[in-house]
């Protein structure tokens, strides 16, 4: 895949301006790189408005994974404040999970390679 | 703490989407041949095969009815296939791009020029060891350049052999850089600019045309644009538009609940329709933005030549990818203004064109109110009657260049007005 590294560093700095527009206590971001895949984990705590951020999470990621959007449009991610541009992380990747409570936000997204 | 796998699924099927993509090319070719006979379709051809296809090139006005619509039903089909074939799920970006092609190949796109764009992204996803469907979107878009293919076809036409190689070897070289070149260009505008492809192949078509220049090779405008209404063709058009609200309103369960939704999304890349709101409601919004499109044109006085009907099928097809009602009509009443303020002395026909293509800037209007997206229609129809000459038309996407520099301008130029709220906690 051309560019992986940086599409990976890509999806991270959107998700990074996501959740740091909703003022985390903490956020830590994690990526594995495994052999057939790689995992981005995101843990965010004490977010303002988390209903709403969970709502934009489920709606942004259950996009389909396209490959013809990535390779047009994988430039775009994280270059402005906008949350719609979450949904362009969702083209990227292949599977999505979210865990959340009162407190707590936990997604892991698995991108195949 | 509780976990929710996120499901992947579209809730309309592919098949139900390709059977309504089909509809426009279908209804194109029963009304071409129910309306023109087979020698007029062939000399329609022959004159759409030797166009040179720069900007403006209205097959309308050289070629008629019947011979343009077969010609743009065929590019849609071709592509259709192409995309089915590749197993592409259609999405709002891939419906935006079949509406360009087919509106496009009534003013400088036809079955034989677009070709080598597309043999171009067939070697670099060779020669990057990609699947050829990541590139085949960008290739559709690439075909902005088809008037090259036509002038090298132009000039060696006694040389079959030697078109078919030169324009492999030039339109392939364009086919080759354009995935990287547009997709870098993005960084430009934002993604403020729905027309990227616009922008991109403006600035590569400078670079070529200044060649050209430089070296001496003169490049022939055209202006030939149809004068006169056709009433069938504005009726048919008017007809395709209230079948997709129709079946939009179908397949939204019989109801338009949830177009205000629709309209809440500011436009900007990457706004899919489609993913957000479903495919029932992308295609009701392109249906009433085809429709108001149509009654834009007639009202100011326009004519529904290749070229109008270029830009209503662009502002349709792009209303499965960020434009809607709210964020279009500032922009057009920006330019509408501007016309009357510089006092632009110009065919009624490029007030229309600038108005419909200048919606290109929509995310404008959507993300920072309808005030700043009057400035942006205005600051567009200053631009875009400038700026056809930097590339002497050897690109069709006039309006998608213009568009991306001034958002490049503007964007921050707003920026700088913009006052950051204060984090109270």
């Amino acid at each position: 895949m051309r560019h992986e590294i940086k599409k990976i560093a890509k999806m991270v700095d959107e998700l990074t301006t996501f959740f740091m527009e909703h003022h985390p206590k903490s956020l830590n971001i994690k990526i594995n790189d495994l052999p057939d895949r790689e995992v981005i984990t995101v843990e965010a705590e004490a977010l303002d408005y988390i209903e709403e951020c969970i709502n934009d999470l489920k709606q942004f990621l259950s996009y389909p994974r396209e490959r013809e959007m990535e390779e047009y449009y994988w430039e775009l991610a994280g270059e402005t404040d906008s949350s719609e541009e979450l949904g362009l992380v969702g083209t990227m990747i292949d599977e999505a999970t979210i865990g959340y409570d009162e407190e707590k936000v936990v997604i892991e997204l698995i991108r195949n390679k | 703490m509780k976990t929710v796998k996120i499901t992947r699924r579209k809730k309309v099927s592919s098949r139900v989407m390709y059977r309504v993509l089909y509809i426009l090319p279908l209804a194109m070719l029963l009304y071409a041949f129910l309306t023109t006979n087979l020698s007029e379709l062939s000399q329609g051809f022959q004159i759409i095969l030797k166009s040179n296809d720069v900007l403006l090139t209205d097959y309308l006005a050289i070629a008629g009815v019947g011979p343009t619509l077969v010609n743009a039903a065929l590019v849609l089909l071709i592509n259709l296939w192409l995309i089915k074939k590749l197993d592409l799920k259609p999405n709002g970006i891939i419906i935006a791009a079949l509406f360009l092609l087919a509106g496009f190949s009534f003013m400088g796109k036809n079955i034989f020029n677009i070709w080598p764009f597309y043999f171009g992204g067939f070697i670099y996803s060779r020669y990057h060891q990609i699947p050829y469907k990541n590139v085949v979107l960008i290739n559709m878009f690439s075909t902005a350049f088809s008037p090259i293919s036509s002038l090298i076809a132009g000039a060696m036409s006694d040389h079959l052999m030697l078109v078919i190689v030169m324009n492999a070897v030039v339109g392939g070289f364009i086919g080759f850089i354009m995935p990287t070149i547009s997709a870098h260009i993005l960084t430009l505008h934002s993604g403020y600019n729905l027309y990227n492809m616009g922008t991109a192949a403006g600035l590569v078509g400078m670079l070529v045309y200044s060649i050209l220049d430089v070296s001496k090779v003169n490049i022939e405008a055209n202006s030939l644009l149809l004068q006169e209404n056709n009433p069938a063709v504005i009726i048919f058009f008017v007809l395709y538009s209230i079948t997709l609200i129709i079946l939009g309103w179908r397949i939204n369960e019989r109801s338009f609940k949830g177009y205000r939704d629709v309209m809440k999304h500011t436009g900007r890349l990457v706004t899919d329709v489609i993913k957000q709101d479903g495919f029932g409601l992308s295609i009701m919004n392109m249906g009433i933005l085809g429709l108001l499109s149509i009654a834009f044109v007639l009202v100011v006085g326009g004519v529904m030549n290749g070229p109008t009907i270029a830009a209503v099928l662009a502002v349709m097809g792009f209303g499965s990818f960020g434009k809607h009602p709210k964020n279009t009509w500032p922009i057009v009443l920006g330019v509408c203004l501007g016309w009357v303020m510089f006092g632009i002395d110009k065919p009624i026909s490029t007030l229309v064109m600038s108005a419909l293509f200048g919606t290109t800037l929509a995310p404008v209007a959507g993300e920072f109110g309808a005030l700043w997206g009057i400035v942006a229609g205005m600051l567009h129809m200053a631009f875009v009657v400038n700026i056809g000459a930097m590339h002497g038309g050897l690109m069709l996407y006039n309006n998608g260049l213009s568009g991306g520099i001034v958002a490049a301008v503007l964007i921050p130029l707003i920026d700088a007005f913009k006052k950051e709220k204060k984090n109270e906690t």
